[in-house]
């Protein structure tokens, strides 16, 4: 019994292994803000360039299209040494967000982090790669949530460029890095697990100067 | 206990259960429908007699499962009079009632951007109070379709429908033969019956119940 309780919770931890999305964290960083590297905590707001583009692919293979018109957020960036995660996100604001059939409204949830995953900058203008990390998010349709509501969860990967101090997040690939969760009606046409895409571009602004990260 | 005690308690537990066991799928039920009422006006194209039938302005109501985007509803379409020219030169008039014989029926289907609807309603058409030349014929009240009239709409391809703002439902719809007409039995059906009749109805104004 003992045996089969230990192979069944085997079997159980291999599954969440298997699921759960690998990304390593790079190298920690040198993050300075404004020229000083000394630890510290500095305020920081990000705000999309253009429309976000956020869609899902469905168990039939059908991608539904969710965009929103800009995103906003702001959070803290941790100057120092030895850091990663570099910054934590603790606010967005979603506007102008649709989904097929109507207006969505989106609910930010917990606190996200951006955590580089490239190797160490060196010239300070450079793009690294990285991801936002625990991503997560409520979305309903805002006349009725009855209608469809669902979570959106997990990490979607990105770089951010020293020189223009923007955060590009390019998850694609449907990898299933974001998944949709607790899925609630939605006609029938999204499910628990269906990987979604993400692509965003936002100006990211420290009132204590332009982060760069060695 | 008193027998009489027993048969009331046994009575009011299997009145509990049969009521509880009747709860459950009303309570599903009612979690996944919405009910969802539109504005609705359009028009439709008779193709042998190029003439055009009003419909509405009215009220399209419709139960939406949320859970697999089905939906059913009901279209009332007001009666409407309509004038054509038969054999080219002749002016008729007719009073035309649509009359709603069955649900409404349709489906929601999300796909890329846009929501498309395709949507089923069937009815039988009447006519009365024709006149030819301007002068009253004899057609009665029962002059209708032998066979409802069955008109499939869906939005136009590429084109969304808004749940909360509606949008265009387009089709086209076939009109069989018609009896109990009188005199007019032979006429109508000489000029109205046919395909490649054409219908457009914007729905708007959709307010979650």
């Amino acid at each position: 019994m003992k045996l089969r309780t230990l192979a069944a919770g085997a079997a159980v931890a291999a599954v969440v292994t298997v699921s759960s999305p690998a990304f390593a964290a790079g190298p920690p960083y040198t993050v300075s803000v404004g020229g000083s590297s000394a630890a510290g905590s500095h305020a920081i707001t990000a705000a999309s360039t253009g429309a976000v583009t956020f869609n899902a692919r469905n168990s039939s293979g059908t991608v539904i299209n969710m965009n929103c018109t800009s995103v906003s957020g702001s959070g803290t960036v941790t100057s120092g040494t030895g850091v990663n995660p570099v910054a934590s996100i603790g606010t967005t604001t979603w506007t102008g967000c649709t989904i097929p059939g109507g207006a969505a409204t989106v609910t930010h949830n917990g606190t996200w982090n951006i955590t580089g995953t490239g190797t160490n900058a060196t010239t300070g203008n450079e793009s690294i790669a990285g991801y936002v990390g625990a991503a997560n998010a409520s979305v309903r349709t805002t006349a009725n949530p009855n209608v469809c509501r669902f979570d959106v969860t997990g990490q979607a990967r990105g770089t951010f460029n020293e020189a223009t101090q923007q955060l590009s997040i390019s998850e694609t690939g449907y990898t299933g890095n974001l998944k949709l969760s607790n899925v609630v009606n939605c006609l029938g046409q999204l499910q628990n697990g269906n990987p979604a895409n993400m692509l965003a571009t936002l100006n990211v602004t420290s009132p204590d100067g332009a982060i760069n990260l060695s | 206990m008193s027998t009489i005690t027993r048969r009331v308690r046994r009575a009011l537990t299997t009145a509990g259960v049969g009521a509880a066991v009747a709860l459950i799928p009303l309570a599903a039920h009612a979690a996944t429908i919405v009910p969802i009422e539109y504005d609705a006006v359009g028009t439709s194209t008779i193709a042998k007699t190029g003439s055009d039938v009003g419909l509405g302005p009215t009220t399209l109501s419709t139960d939406l499962d949320v859970e697999t985007g089905n939906f059913t509803g009901s279209l009332p379409l007001p009666g409407t009079r309509t004038n054509f020219k038969a054999a080219g030169f002749l002016p008729v008039q007719a009073d035309v009632a649509f009359v709603e014989v069955a649900p409404v029926t349709g489906f929601i289907n999300l796909s890329g951007d846009i929501a498309s609807v395709d949507a089923t309603a069937t009815y039988n058409v009447k006519l009365s109070n024709i006149k030819v030349l301007g002068f009253p014929t004899f057609t009665g009240s029962k002059c209708q379709t032998t066979t409802p009239v069955t008109i499939p709409v869906g939005t136009e391809p590429g084109v969304g429908f808004d749940l909360t703002a509606g949008g265009r439902l387009v089709g086209e719809y076939t009109i069989g033969k018609f009896s109990n007409c009188g005199l007019n039995t032979g006429l109508i059906n000489l000029l109205v019956p046919g395909a490649g009749n054409t219908v457009e109805i914007d729905v708007s104004n959709g307010r979650f119940l």
